[in-house]
């Protein structure tokens, strides 16, 4: 079951990582540009059915995906420790909160702009997802470091602001494609660590 | 002077609480889109003109609004790029302090292209824009309100034989087609608006009375209306001619007068009739009504307190701006189906109004660009996508703004506010 569970848990973070850097790919590359207007009804496979469906839903599917996959990890190495559970924790539900009030308001008000109280209250979640992911992703990665596992430890924490790094210094479409690239790395640490990684010795405070 | 680090937060405090509380207050339009649209070809007014028309561009345009319904529609295409100005004249239009801006927009007869000013009416040549004849001096009515998009002069009326007619102060007159020499001219009635004309009988709505004259000047009927009446042409078809007054829309006989149906509503733009309905924008939306009977057929709104303004009416759709409280406006497609409309796509025009459509475009004019450099602009956008292949801009003077254009199959007659008429043609 555990086995089967890592193997899910791999393949989910891999592909969220795909999914992710897919959707974050720049417009212009799949003919996406700024029209006149708003089209309510794409046609679909058009540019922008792709950059008003597609992605979005890839985006959304990309970060369940990681979420499995850092569901998984955290169920592997559930005994080695309460920094990891708490961190481990407060990063999985700060990434579900950040999702939902990111896309949350456009899925439940299709085609019309969002209402101001959903908006506020997408805002709102995604505020509080922020949060908690900004203190959970450190102290998990604290605790793998902690625990001997250097490279991904700091890859945990290092690779997403990487990415903003390289998308604010380098010129587009290169730094568009660097930033892109850093959900493939994460994603890629994820499920190699799921798949070659041993689990954490348990810690003498585990219950 | 340098700002403080303390400056900077209050003004950033004082520009979110702006913006909160005009969020709060639901004034935004609900259009998605964001930024004025950006034509393919834009065409100056003053571009060189390239030579009369090759013959006379099919289709007529009979009436600011395009015809006795007010849809705003011409049955032929919209030009496509490349747009080129065939020819351009400039109107003697009264000024002030050298300065005219009270040119009306221009209706299209058999052969000739007709402006008004606040003192007459003037003839011109369709294919070559040569200003043919001027009428005698005529009291011409006036809009009720300033507005950007707005002429300041009412435009004249072409009948179904050509005749010119045209609402005055006093009154009003018909002109011969050929000469602009007035046929007759009948009064007693205030600021009357551009007549829609049903195949026997004229329906002048003026200030406080609507009458109906037989084709001759000979009054047939008169009704008594509320003051501060609209001075837009009613809509009309064989059967029923409707008007929009002070308290909401009536609908009369147009050979008897008789009322046959009335609606108390907060009408924001004059009703247009299409294929037995009569729809109209009221503060919250569109509503649409069986034209014989006045009972509604559908109703469209977007979200409360958004007014729905300029309506364009055409076969397959409704266009429309919506109007919110203390915001840009935006243009709307809706695509017409026997239980009502759906959005098809919208576009934010900042104040502009939509004039005009056929089946392939609606013309709308608005502002293009951004602060000091925009200009006032004549803008196409393509029915399916709202993309706008062409626009022709004006300037930033008054004089230079354009009013709503005459469209006939291929080809424009636009005006702007300081009397210069342009005829323009598409595909090269």
């Amino acid at each position: 079951m555990d086995e089967r569970a890592q193997l899910a848990g791999a393949v989910g973070a891999a592909l969220g990582g795909v999914g992710l850097f897919l959707s974050a790919l720049p417009p212009g590359w799949y003919g996406a540009t700024p029209g006149d207007s708003y089209v309510f009804e794409p046609s679909p496979f058009s540019p922008p059915w792709i950059d008003r469906v597609l992605l979005p839903a890839l985006a959304v599917l990309g970060t369940l995906g990681l979420l499995v996959g850092l569901g998984a990890l955290l169920h592997r190495d559930w005994p080695a420790g309460k920094l990891l559970r708490w961190s481990g924790g407060a990063t999985l539900l700060g990434g579900a909160s950040l999702t939902v009030g990111l896309y949350g308001p456009e899925l439940v008000t299709p085609e019309t702009t969002v209402a101001l109280t959903t908006a506020l209250a997408g805002l709102a979640i995604a505020l509080w997802g922020l949060l908690l992911s900004l203190l959970g992703v450190p102290l998990l990665a604290f605790a793998y470091l902690r625990a001997g596992k250097r490279r991904f430890g700091w890859g945990l924490v290092a690779v997403v602001p990487a990415g903003l790094l390289f998308a604010w210094a380098f010129p587009d479409p290169v730094g568009e494609l660097l930033g892109a690239l850093a959900w493939v790395v994460l994603g890629g640490l994820l499920a190699w660590e799921l798949w070659v990684g041993l689990p954490l010795q348990p810690a003498t405070d585990a219950p | 002077m340098p700002r403080t680090r303390r400056d900077l937060l209050l003004s950033g405090a004082a520009l979110l609480s702006t913006g909160a509380l005009t969020a709060l207050a639901g004034c935004s339009s609900t259009c998605p889109d964001s930024g004025r649209p950006t034509a393919e070809q834009t065409l100056p007014i003053d571009a060189p003109a390239t030579g009369q028309f090759a013959q006379r561009p099919a289709g007529a345009w009979p009436a600011e609004l395009g015809d006795r319904a007010n849809t705003g529609t011409a049955s032929g295409t919209a030009p496509s790029p490349p747009l080129s100005v065939r020819w351009r004249t400039a109107l003697p239009i009264p000024t002030e302090d050298g300065v005219g801006t009270t040119a009306s927009a221009p209706v299209v007869g058999p052969e000739r292209a007709f402006v008004a000013d606040p003192h007459r009416v003037h003839g011109l040549s369709l294919l070559t824009g040569d200003r043919e004849w001027k009428s005698d001096s005529l009291p011409v009515t006036q809009t009720e309100r300033y507005a950007r998009h707005r002429p300041e002069t009412i435009a004249p009326r072409v009948g179904p034989t050509g005749r010119v007619f045209v609402g005055l102060t006093d009154g009003l007159a018909a002109l011969d087609r050929a000469d602009g020499s007035v046929r007759w001219r009948v009064g007693g009635q205030r600021d009357v608006a551009p007549p829609t004309v049903t195949s026997d009988t004229i329906v002048a709505q003026g200030d406080g009375s609507v009458r109906g004259y037989a084709l001759d000047g000979t009054r047939c009927w008169e009704r008594d209306l509320s003051r501060r009446t609209s001075r837009r042409q009613p809509a009309a078809t064989a059967d029923v001619v409707v008007l929009q007054t002070e308290t909401g829309l009536q609908a009369l006989d147009p050979a008897t007068g008789d009322r046959l149906w009335a609606l108390e509503r907060q009408v924001e733009s004059g009703p247009a009739i299409r294929d037995g309905t009569c729809v109209f924008g009221t503060a919250d939306g569109l509503e649409a009504v069986d034209v014989g009977t006045g009972r509604e057929r559908y109703a469209y709104s977007r979200r409360e307190y958004m007014a729905f303004q300029s309506l364009v009416v055409t076969p397959d759709s409704v266009y429309v701006v919506e109007q919110p409280p203390e915001a840009g406006a935006a243009a709307f497609a809706l695509s017409r189906h026997p239980d009502g409309v759906d959005p098809r796509w919208c576009s934010m025009i900042g104040d502009g109004v939509l004039t005009a459509g056929t089946a392939d475009q609606v013309l709308g004019l608005l502002d293009l660009g951004e602060g000091p450099g925009s200009s006032h602009s004549l803008v196409g956008f393509t029915a399916d996508r709202g993309e706008v292949p062409w626009a022709i801009t004006g300037g930033a003077r008054s004089d230079t703004w354009l009013n709503p254009p005459a469209v006939l199959d291929g080809a424009l007659v636009v005006t702007t506010r300081g009397g210069t008429v342009l005829g323009i043609s598409g595909g090269g």
